[in-house]
């Protein structure tokens, strides 16, 4: 019996740990498994990451090999938002940083350009938060941007608002071009969902009246 | 941040309210309503600590060459979450930016600037905020060279990222300074004061030094001073004992209201007296429901000591009138001031027992309880 009690005091510091482990843990915290972002860490990292959770060494040695597992809470629970929203909302910066890199890749004279955005999303309140992103992101890449939006006639909205959006916008950079809209010195960076059941951006250049996708 | 219920939980809970008292629908989004306004809650100081960085870091390189009429044309916060939030971090930025000149951002009121707009000419009719049509706010004689502040927070995964851009408000509208700044909302707050503005890294060490100065023991050192009323006027008080006291603290919760200690405590004057004390206490915070960790902390204690002196000044206090050790217990109560549990300074009132109705020893003060001693103690805390 006093075996068996031996054993289990030796282990109970690693049982502790691992119920309370947040992936896998019978005793896992208090918060939804899909709302936590969680990664692996080095545990000196941990310490610094983490101030205060995890005990700093003895001077004689640990004796425990300890790891460390860093979790976030997600700030939106899944659910909070409409899930389409929420996978674009929820890596925005990264996407803005990737589309831009595209249009940062782009040689040519097109650099020395002054950048407009124009974003469509169906819920205006994400199409705001896209082109905040892509305009900051533009501008740390270096490049000039604007906060001037493209304008067409009522008879040019009306025409490509009911045109799909794989034609819409070549189009509606041929109407940028046509009335000045978008100048010689300016570039538009189009951003689009194209399919409302889609979570991926796309994005397009419109420069001296033509429309080339990027992605 | 915590959020025990989950959104699922949420919506059980208020699919089980009362049948037909609402439809799921409406169940639903009152559940929804509720999360967002619990988001909305936790999330409001780490927006205002992004706040305070994005004007620390004007302070410390601004935008202008000098100060700046800027308009605050829109504050979002993510979506989702309601508009109350952003007209507390409206609120919370102009405090900012009145607090801190040194940002050279200047807030500027212009009603046109946010108000819809309406222009017509030879191209056409244009229907926009003032600040997207600065060729109409020209004509409305509201432009004056200013510019536009736009702030965005956005929640990105487990981040609160807020992004700022000024615009020129002129025809070109051109973007004059972008800044991206990310917090992980589960981060402490940075508990900056807006007048008092310090970087990040400044922060975070406050914040460790707050943490280290946290734990359930400290052990104090005290020098303290016991001095005793006459008992009469005109009459020779007994000569004032310094004391040496340290022993341990303890607080009870991690707010340090309640806190014990226990002191041991030497008092030596060559020729005139020495003496040996055991001193236990227990404080009380009353300036707060937590110690603070910028100001001033002040405890009420309440406490008892037991004390045994021998000399020649101290005589009146001996046992035997005048010859030998005296040995004698006090009960004391006083005030303290504390600054970051670090240093202390005390006064405080002493009742003896075994001087009740005393020849020898007169009082300060009399509230039914005869107040015998009156002392004062500066307290260092390791």
């Amino acid at each position: 019996m006093e075996f068996w009690l031996y054993v289990l005091l030796f282990y109970l510091p690693s049982l502790i740990e691992e119920a309370h482990d947040p992936i896998g843990g019978v005793l896992p915290p208090g918060i939804a498994l899909e709302d936590l972002e969680c990664e692996p860490l080095s545990v000196d990292e941990a310490r610094v990451r983490a101030p205060g959770q995890i005990a700093e060494p003895s001077p004689r040695g640990d004796f425990i090999e300890r790891r460390a597992v860093f979790c976030r809470e997600r700030l939106m629970p899944r659910g909070a938002r409409p899930p389409r929203d929420d996978a674009i909302l929820s890596t925005l910066g990264a996407q803005a940083t990737e589309l831009t890199g595209l249009v940062a890749a782009l040689e040519g004279p097109l650099q020395a350009r002054t950048w407009m955005v124009e974003v469509y999303h169906p819920e205006p309140k994400v199409t705001a938060k896209v082109a905040f992103a892509m305009k900051t992101a533009l501008l740390d890449r270096g490049l000039a941007v604007t906060d001037r939006a493209p304008t067409l006639a009522a008879g040019d909205v009306e025409v490509i608002g009911r045109t799909e959006p794989a034609r819409a916008w070549p189009l509606a950079c041929t109407r940028y071009a046509a009335t000045g809209s978008v100048g010689p010195g300016d570039a538009l960076m189009g951003v689009a969902l194209r399919d409302r059941r889609e979570t991926q951006l796309h994005v397009g250049v419109c420069a001296d009246g033509r429309w080339r996708w990027l992605r | 941040m915590r959020r025990g219920r989950s959104i699922a939980g949420l919506l059980a809970l208020a699919l089980a309210g009362p049948a037909g008292a609402r439809t799921p629908e409406e169940a639903q989004q009152a559940a929804l309503l509720e999360l967002r306004r619990e988001v909305a809650g936790q999330v409001q100081l780490s927006a205002a600590d992004l706040l305070d960085e994005l004007v620390y870091r004007w302070t410390q390189a601004p935008p202008f060459a000098e100060p700046t009429p800027v308009v605050l044309a829109d504050l979002s916060v993510p979506v989702g979450l309601g508009t109350g939030l952003a007209g507390l971090l409206e609120n919370h930025l102009a405090e900012l930016l009145l607090a801190n000149p040194t940002s050279r951002v200047t807030l500027s009121a212009c009603p046109a600037c946010t108000a819809m707009v309406v222009r017509s000419g030879p191209e056409g009719t244009v229907v926009a905020r003032g600040v997207d049509d600065p060729v109409a706010l020209e004509k409305l004689g509201a432009l004056g060279g200013r510019h536009a502040l736009y702030i965005d927070f956005a929640a990105e995964g487990a981040s609160l990222v807020l992004r700022a851009r000024i615009t020129r408000l002129t025809p070109d509208l051109p973007i004059v300074y972008s800044h991206t700044i990310s917090s992980a909302v589960g981060a402490p707050s940075l508990l900056r004061s807006p007048s008092r503005l310090k970087s990040a890294a400044e922060a975070r060490d406050e914040y460790l030094d707050a943490l280290d100065g946290r734990g359930p023991f400290t052990i104090p050192v005290r020098f303290a001073v016991r001095t005793y009323a006459a008992a009469d006027e005109g009459g020779i008080p007994p000569t004032p004992l310094v004391w040496l006291q340290t022993g341990f603290e303890a607080s009870l919760t991690q707010a340090r209201r309640w806190t014990a200690s226990v002191v041991l405590g030497y008092a030596w004057l060559p020729e005139a007296y020495d003496g040996y004390m055991v001193q236990s206490r227990m404080s009380r915070l009353i300036s707060g429901p937590t110690r603070s960790l910028t100001g001033p902390d002040i405890y009420l204690f309440l406490g008892g000591a037991l004390m045994t002196v021998d000399g020649q000044a101290v005589a009146l206090l001996s046992d035997n009138g005048g010859q030998g050790r005296g040995t004698f217990a006090g009960l004391h109560l006083g005030l303290e001031m504390r600054v970051g549990n670090r240093i202390g300074a005390s006064v405080f009132l002493e009742n003896m027992p075994a001087f009740n109705d005393s020849e020898r020893i007169g009082t300060f003060l009399d509230w039914g309880l005869d107040f015998h001693s009156f002392g004062a103690e500066v307290s260092f805390c390791f």
